[in-house]
């Protein structure tokens, strides 16, 4: 029986902007249902194009783009696009995820993936207009931010539906903590240095327009499980403050949780009051907005009108409030105006955020003079400061040349024991809350397979299982206790790793599928409905075993090409301060740390769990085989990487 | 007035209806959150596929935070009709409205140039006009928007409604002519009909505004 | 006795308040709180408490005056309360 193209484009295109050659590939069926899409796809094609041997500036590196599965048909939230490439600040696996409808536009284009690689010799921008690809110059649009640049390539191509990728200053001038933008400010590759990579391929936009149909086999079984989402989110309580608030949300748990991580990630409580949700709610928030296709509406665009920012217009969410308060700042103006700069500039919010308390810290301590701030002091709460240190970092002027290496990199320049106040995993800084007093928290920040990240290794799980559902899924009631749990914890967080990787290969946001205040709400929306989705569109019978099993395959890739890099288990590891230094605050979490051994307890059981060797945390052959990668397993083999 | 086939088609099958996009500003959620779903679910209903190119709705971004849903308003007299050269713009043998025969029609996108709410959307691949015809009476549109702002509403025949309507969309357009925007980015942006934003504008000082 | 409840949304927007008393019988217990809670506001409150099946939402936490009471560990719903306590209902959903 011959396969359907269903709701895949068909086809890959290659550009190499060192050539300027043009490919184009059909896309194989078996390929597509055995990886699905998006980080499926990204990953396979990273680690079958990009060895060691090649470093994320060098023009053989790999930017990918690869819209989710489902991207372009009308599942609900089914609009991120996966962008993939060695990371020049993990110098490991890289990606990001994002919502705007450019990825829908390259789909109906015709392509379920862009691969970039080479350099331009000068900036240029790609367009690529259904089967026509062109290399463009961009002289005239170097130096734009971005939303100028996706302004202008509307203009220019007079076109207001026209789909933009782009970078800002930042990512021309190779800043590591630099992202890619899509369609102006609407959604971010944020993570992993990505714009930075596109800096140095001198590629400044890739502008698409794609008027092809996209299909769907099953018209009526995507109806009815359309409606059984409905019911679903009408249901669970998850929903409702999502649509209120947007991501402010997450402030009141944080808040009862004592867990901020205020001033460079030492504080648990804060005077948190100037940003409560309900102040965003009513005196800054336009309208509750959706990325495409959804119905939870939790996205926010903010407006100030008065006061020293008056007239900013910019999408801001959770991370920026929560960066600002790791950098002392509890302005809720000055939070938009930070998130404006960055997405303007096109920097990574949660980097620059932490960098900059990085820095800050490293004032405090002396380990900075003024000499090195060429006279600007950098003390905790000072928003101006905050906002200059930023547009610093965008330009590389001054300290922020130094910065924009990222904590890391900074750090080690500065010496003096500089690392102890950078707060990254696998050189990518820290994201979401404070992980000390729940253990298995902080394990997942360091399992991630593109450094700190908990949108990857979502633990929160454990919140919403019962002692039965822990016993019955992993192996202990302790899963369940978010406190005091070790047994079952490695299990659990294996699980949720691989059920969240199937919002990326399906291009499912993870609010809307992926958080849930039961495990029955949760499991129905993320495993089952995600299933038959794919299913209704592609005429395919995946099973829900098989679809988690492809985000266990997806994730195994990006640990294979982590490994081949050199990285084993002495990277999967979080800053030293949350093991050796109490959390000050009030809350639960006020007082502790993070158990080192309860940490390698639940490391160990993770490692079982994955089926990888538990003391090096390198994967095993019989692992790599059952999942369909047998040449990955030999070439970590010849490379005497297998665990 | 001159004769039309449109208007005597309007005498034998009831009020004309059209959807609407209605917003209640006093609810965040009542509002267009620009989720798109309205064109994707058209074209799936009118086409079998996903394509928003030849959705019959079109959602429109004003500017970052403000998007407004519009389709074809079913006019009385449609201008499309009239500019059409090839007599393909015809009344619908079952509803109240006016629908493209797509057998008659050569693509020439006079009705596109004609309507002048720019809702003639042409088919790409067809290289034919295409126009909105309530999905037979139950518009696909209405039925999955899932911030429920979009009604099918009857056409009112009193002219002070309809002038009422209109004088509101000229309202809009003028306090985007106030508001002046400073700071590094021109974006201008257009009040939505959110109550909030214009109590907003009440409290501001006046120095630094214009 | 009274016992005193904050409420964060999706409670608070089903109670229309985010601080309010209820009444409960002398030697309650957090159960009777939620019953407490339910019988007063009705279905609007009892479906953010309570799932499709009829059993309590384990993702909720209650903290009672300071302590923390999860939802989905055994005997949280027994846990003792006293007059005045102060009894805070928040959605244990983490993230960012």
């Amino acid at each position: 029986m011959a396969k359907r193209k269903g709701s895949y484009a068909g086809k890959f295109l290659r550009v190499d902007l060192s050539t300027g050659k043009v490919e184009k590939q059909d896309l194989d069926l078996d390929f597509a249902h055995k990886y699905i899409g998006g980080r499926g796809f990204g990953s396979r094609f990273l680690y079958d194009e990009v060895p060691p041997e090649v470093a994320p500036f060098d023009p053989a590196n790999r930017l990918i783009f690869t819209p989710g599965a489902l991207f372009g048909t009308a599942v609900p939230a089914a609009s991120r696009t996966t962008a993939t490439a060695k990371s020049p600040t993990t110098g490991m696996h890289g990606d990001g995820h994002a919502s705007g409808r450019w990825g829908a536009m390259l789909k109906s284009a015709g392509y379920d993936m862009l691969i970039l690689q080479g350099a331009a010799p000068k900036p240029v921008y790609l367009w690529v207009d259904n089967e026509k690809v062109e290399i463009r110059d961009a002289g005239s649009l170097w130096g734009k931010t971005t939303m100028e640049t996706h302004q202008a390539l509307q203009e220019s191509l007079r076109d207001r539906e026209v789909g933009t990728l782009c970078i800002g200053p930042a990512g021309e001038k190779k800043v590591r903590l630099a992202s890619i933008f899509c369609d102006g400010i609407t959604g971010t590759f944020a993570r992993t240095g990505l714009g930075a990579v596109m800096g140095s391929k001198n590629l400044k936009a890739v502008a698409t327009r794609g008027t092809r149909d996209i299909g769907i086999a099953d018209v009526a079984a995507f109806k009815k499980a359309y409606q059984e989402y409905l019911q679903v989110i009408s249901v669970d309580p998850y929903v409702p403050p999502a649509t209120k608030y947007g991501t402010c949300r997450f402030m009141y748990h944080r808040v009862k949780f004592g867990i901020h991580g205020a001033k460079n990630w030492r504080l648990g409580d804060f005077d948190w009051k100037p940003l409560d949700p309900e102040v965003f709610r009513s005196d800054y928030q336009i309208k509750a907005s959706s990325c495409p296709m959804c119905p939870v509406r939790c996205r926010r665009e903010y407006r100030i009108p008065a006061g020293k920012y008056a007239g900013t217009v910019t999408k801001m969410e959770w991370e920026t409030i929560a960066r600002s308060m790791t950098c002392g700042v509890n302005d809720p103006e000055a939070a938009i105006y930070f998130s404006h700069l960055c997405n303007q500039y096109g920097l990574d919010i949660e980097g620059v955020g932490d960098t900059i308390a990085f820095a800050m810290e490293c004032y405090e301590k002396g380990l900075l003079n003024d000499q090195d701030t060429e006279g600007l002091p950098l003390p905790f709460g000072d928003s101006d400061v905050f906002m200059e240190m930023t547009r610093k970092i965008a330009f590389r002027e001054g300290l922020g040349d130094l910065l924009a290496e990222g904590s890391l990199r900074a750090a080690r320049k500065i010496g003096k024991g500089a690392e102890q106040f950078a707060m990254q995993v696998k050189g990518s800084e820290m994201s979401a809350a404070d992980p000390r007093g729940m253990p298995v928290r902080a394990v997942s920040y360091a399992t991630s397979t593109r450094g700190s990240d908990h949108l990857r290794s979502n633990p929160y799980v454990e919140e919403l299982i019962t002692p039965e559902e822990g016993l019955q899924f992993f192996g202990s009631a302790e899963a369940a206790d978010i406190f005091h749990g070790l047994q079952g914890k490695g299990r659990l967080l294996a699980w949720s790793e691989n059920l969240v990787t199937i919002g990326d290969l399906l291009g499912l946001c993870k609010f809307a599928y992926y958080r849930s205040a039961t495990l029955t709400y949760l499991r129905k929306k993320g495993v089952e409905l995600a299933t038959r989705f794919y299913n209704a569109c592609n005429g395919t019978r995946l099973s829900e075993e098989e679809m988690l099993e492809a985000g266990e395959r997806a994730f195994n890739i990006e640990k294979a090409f982590n490994v081949r890099e050199g990285a084993g288990r002495e990277k999967d590891i979080i800053p030293e301060r949350f093991f050796k230094e109490k959390l000050v605050g009030t809350g639960p979490s006020g007082g502790a740390v993070v158990d080192r051994q309860k940490f390698d307890l639940i490391l160990d059981e993770y490692y079982g769990a994955r089926g990888w060797n538990e003391k090096t945390g390198l994967q095993k052959k019989a692992t790599l085989e059952r999942l369909g990668l047998k040449d990955i397993a030999e070439d970590l083999a010849r490379r005497k990487r297998l665990g | 007035m001159p004769k039309t086939n449109a208007g005597s088609a309007g005498k034998t099958k009831g009020l004309r209806r059209r959807v609407l996009y209605v917003s209640l500003p006093d609810q965040a959620d009542r509002i267009c959150s620009g989720c798109e779903t309205c064109q994707l679910m058209c074209s799936l209903q009118n086409t079998g596929a996903f394509n928003p190119k030849k959705s019959r709705i079109k959602v429109v971004p004003l500017s970052v935070g403000i998007t407004i849903p519009v389709t074809c308003q079913q006019c009385e007299d449609p201008w499309c009709q009239r500019a059409c050269p090839e007599k393909a713009i015809v009344p619908h043998k079952k509803m109240n409205l006016v629908a493209v025969d797509e057998k008659k029609c050569t693509g020439c996108m006079a009705c596109i140039g004609a309507c002048p709410y720019g809702i003639m959307v042409y088919d790409p691949e067809k290289k034919k006009a295409l126009k909105c015809d309530l999905c037979g009476g139950d518009p696909a549109c209405v039925q999955y928007c899932p911030s429920k702002v979009l009604v099918l509403a009857d056409h009112p025949r009193s002219a002070e409604i309809r002038r009422q309507r209109f004088a509101a969309i000229l309202a809009n357009e003028e306090a985007t002519a106030r508001h002046n925007i400073a700071g590094a980015q021109q974006i201008k942006i257009l009040p939505s009909t959110m109550t909030q934003l214009s109590i907003q504008d009440s409290k501001q000082p006046t120095e630094g505004r214009r | 006795m009274e016992v005193r409840l904050k409420l964060y949304p999706p409670l608070s927007d089903a109670a229309g308040a985010a601080e309010i008393s209820l009444e409960v019988k002398d030697e309650a217990m957090l159960g009777d709180v939620v019953e407490a809670l339910v019988a007063r506001f009705g279905n609007g409150m009892r479906r953010h408490l309570f799932d499709t099946e009829g059993r309590i939402i384990p993702s909720w936490a209650v903290f009672l005056n300071q302590m923390i009471v999860p939802f989905n560990q055994p005997g949280a719903l027994k846990v003792p309360v006293k007059e005045k306590d102060e009894i805070s209902f928040i959605l244990n959903i983490a993230g960012g």
